[in-house]
């Protein structure tokens, strides 16, 4: 298996009232083809910035890419022209967004809404379109496929409007499917039927997947590597085993929550952790974790830790204590 | 559908009672005596005095003897079985025929004006959003304020004078159906639709505007771009049909306001509809005329209401379906 996917050195910045906000900060990471790929952290640290950055789809003004490679299939999608941009999205990558209510457009059939990519990106005549979408609602599960394709958004549930969303967004194989807290909306059954149908379609089609979440369970089920997000930063990297147990940064360890709780689900949510995320629009010179890490010294303060590891494994972090720490001690609660 | 609709005009029932006692409880209330008034007026075009006899006679034609609640549901019941409360007291034409006759002209003026402010004000509209805070968005909203700021009737005059003086033209005299005579038609509409949609396509092009700034920032739009499709669909197959949820409903609401400015510009460029009937028809204290044309005005308000409401759960499913 190739790499599908090398993105360098990333940047994106928004203009706003307080001044520029480095939303994603120097990002860098690769992606296999077929792998999955967990991006948590908390909200507001550039995770969907980041994904709609992969797209070119940042919102100018205020937003606006500054810099980085986005390498996929070997050519830089910074370098291509607008129109070459379109036809890789919704072809080459789809993006899956967090709410199925508002995601569809409410004034077209779902029959519409579906058969459009594969007419734009396959050449697809109406009737094979439809003979398309007829198999796509299939795939994704939806009960009386033909019918339904004239009915419009708000005659689905959320779940099956997501499940619509993932039909559109497998509609052309996509290489790269990105899912921006595809879940999060949806009740506790639904987001697992709907992660195990976004797990199965891509082996089977055999698409990459970046999935964007709070939850850590989703992240240990179903990712391969996980990239864990902090201020706009890649702050540590492993596979799902290495961040789940043995966590090097005082964040993920945060997150995790260090401290065993008997009382909260560990798999279903995020630990809080004390303090707030920083201003991205005034980070501080060292280490951004600085305020709220309770390791943090002068060296922190002084100089930003780069994303590295003592011994040179391919897990790696950006704390100048990280190879301090061991595994986290964990009380599970299996769900 | 059928059943949006009849709701729709059975809501109507209240609105037409409140407004027909309002109009008919404002002409009894006027000072003056209305037979005085017409012997009156009649006395001095004619030369001539009147008598008691006369007065008292005039009185029981015009029903004026009756107790108000009388008048009132006789008036309201010819509104109904089709008589439009009888006859003008001056030309004895019934009312009936001047509808007939007046309707369709100011509808035809309403037409004209909200059809050629669509097609001006949307896609401006639509431009000045997809420049937004670019010049040209600066120079379309500029016109558009100041399209709004200028009454109708003061550019109507200016329009006038200026033609008059420089260029010897004055409106055509007499008026044309469209069937007769359609460039008589045209010339003698033209002016009044323009000015009509000056001020008409800038309120439009700012709910456009405005509209299509909402649904370029909802998140289908965004998956509309996420799909890979190019600026034209996303507007015209995304946008387009929801920011005309938006304008269909103020536009709606703002035509009554046009119709105010429709009354005003067929007196000033001598077009018979119902506005022009109505001024004349209260300088020559017609009285029946008056009161039955305030209430088509009404009936007429109303009908473009519900095809307001029609257009409107055509655009939108989720109206169309519940
Ligand atoms: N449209 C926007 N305008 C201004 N700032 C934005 C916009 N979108 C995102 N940002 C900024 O980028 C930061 C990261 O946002 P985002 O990527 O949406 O976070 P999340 O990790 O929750 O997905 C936010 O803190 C916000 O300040
Ligand atoms: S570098 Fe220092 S401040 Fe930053 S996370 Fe590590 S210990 Fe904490
Ligand atoms: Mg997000």
């Amino acid at each position: 298996m190739g790499t599908l996917l090398e993105v360098r050195d990333l940047r994106t910045e928004f203009n706003s009232e307080g001044g520029i906000v480095k939303a994603v900060d120097g990002v860098s990471y690769d992606l296999q083809e077929g792998e999955t790929l967990g991006l948590v952290g908390e909200s507001g640290c550039g995770k969907s910035v980041s994904a709609l950055s992969l797209l070119r789809l940042i919102p100018n003004p205020p937003g606006r890419i500054v810099g980085g490679e986005v390498i996929f299939e070997g050519q830089d999608l910074m370098k291509l022209t607008e129109r070459q941009m379109r036809s890789i999205r919704g072809n080459k990558i789809a993006m899956i967004f967090q709410e199925p209510m508002t995601s569809l457009n409410p004034v077209l059939t779902i029959g519409r809404q579906l058969t459009e990519t594969v007419e734009l990106h396959m050449g697809y005549s109406p009737e094979a379109a439809v003979r398309r979408s007829v198999e796509l609602l299939e795939m994704v599960g939806i009960p009386d496929a033909r019918s339904r394709l004239s009915n419009y958004p708000h005659q689905f549930s959320g779940g099956m409007r997501q499940r619509v969303m993932i039909a559109i967004a497998l509609s052309c194989t996509p290489r790269l499917l990105l899912a921006d807290e595809a879940t999060t909306a949806l009740d506790v059954t639904i987001q697992a039927q709907i992660l195990e149908l976004i797990k199965n379609l891509s082996t089977e089609l055999g698409t990459a997947v970046i999935i964007i979440t709070h939850n850590l369970g989703v992240v240990a089920r179903y990712a391969d590597r996980v990239n864990v997000m902090y201020a706009g930063k890649i702050i540590e990297r492993g596979t799902a085993d290495e961040i789940y147990e043995t966590p090097k940064h005082p964040y993920t360890r945060g997150l995790l929550g260090s401290v065993p709780r008997l009382d909260v689900d560990r798999e279903d949510r995020l630990a809080s952790i004390e303090g707030m995320p920083p201003d991205l629009d005034r980070l501080p010179p060292g280490c951004s974790f600085v305020p709220r890490c309770p390791h943090a010294d002068d060296h922190c303060r002084a100089e930003m830790p780069p994303l590295s590891s003592k011994d040179g494994t391919e897990h790696v972090y950006a704390c100048w204590k990280g190879h301090e720490f061991g595994p986290l001690e964990l009380v599970q609660t299996q769900a | 559908m059928q059943k949006y609709i009849a709701r729709r005009v059975l809501l109507f029932i209240p609105t037409l009672l409140l407004a027909s006692v309002l109009i008919f409880g404002i002409l009894r209330v006027l000072p003056g005596d209305v037979a005085l008034a017409i012997l009156g007026q009649e006395a001095v075009e004619g030369g001539g005095g009147y008598t008691e006899t006369q007065i008292r006679e005039l009185r029981e034609e015009l029903g004026l003897n009756d107790p108000l609640p009388i008048q009132y549901a006789k008036w309201a019941w010819s509104m109904v079985n089709g008589e439009f409360g009888g006859e003008s007291i001056r030309s004895t034409e019934p009312l009936s025929s001047i509808i007939a006759r007046r309707l369709p002209v100011t509808l035809q003026l309403t037409v004209y004006t909200v059809l050629l402010s669509i097609i001006v004000a949307v896609p401006l509209g639509v431009f000045s959003a997809l420049y937004q805070d670019k010049w040209p968005d600066y120079v379309l909203r500029m016109g558009a304020i100041l399209g709004q700021s200028m009454p109708n009737f003061w550019i109507a005059l200016l329009l006038l004078l200026f033609m008059v003086t420089q260029i010897g033209w004055s409106p055509p005299l007499g008026y044309s159906n469209i069937w007769v005579d359609p460039f008589h038609h045209l010339q003698i509409m033209i002016w009044p639709a323009l000015i009509l949609a000056w001020r008409f396509s800038a309120y439009m092009t700012r709910i456009t505007r405005s509209g299509m700034l909402e649904v370029l920032a909802q998140d289908y739009v965004r998956t509309a771009k996420a799909k890979g499709l190019g600026q034209q669909l996303v507007v015209r197959r995304h946008s387009l049909p929801n920011v005309l949820i938006p304008v269909i409903t103020l536009g709606g609401l703002e035509v009554s306001t046009l119709l105010g400015g429709t009354v005003i510009l067929e007196n000033l460029f001598g077009i018979p509809g119902l506005g022009q009937a109505i001024v004349e028809a209260a300088v020559g204290r017609d009285f029946p005329v008056v009161q039955s044309l305030a209430m088509m005005l009404v009936f007429f308000m109303l009908g473009l209401n519900l095809v307001v409401d029609i257009a409107y759960s055509y655009v939108d499913p989720r109206v169309r379906y519940s």
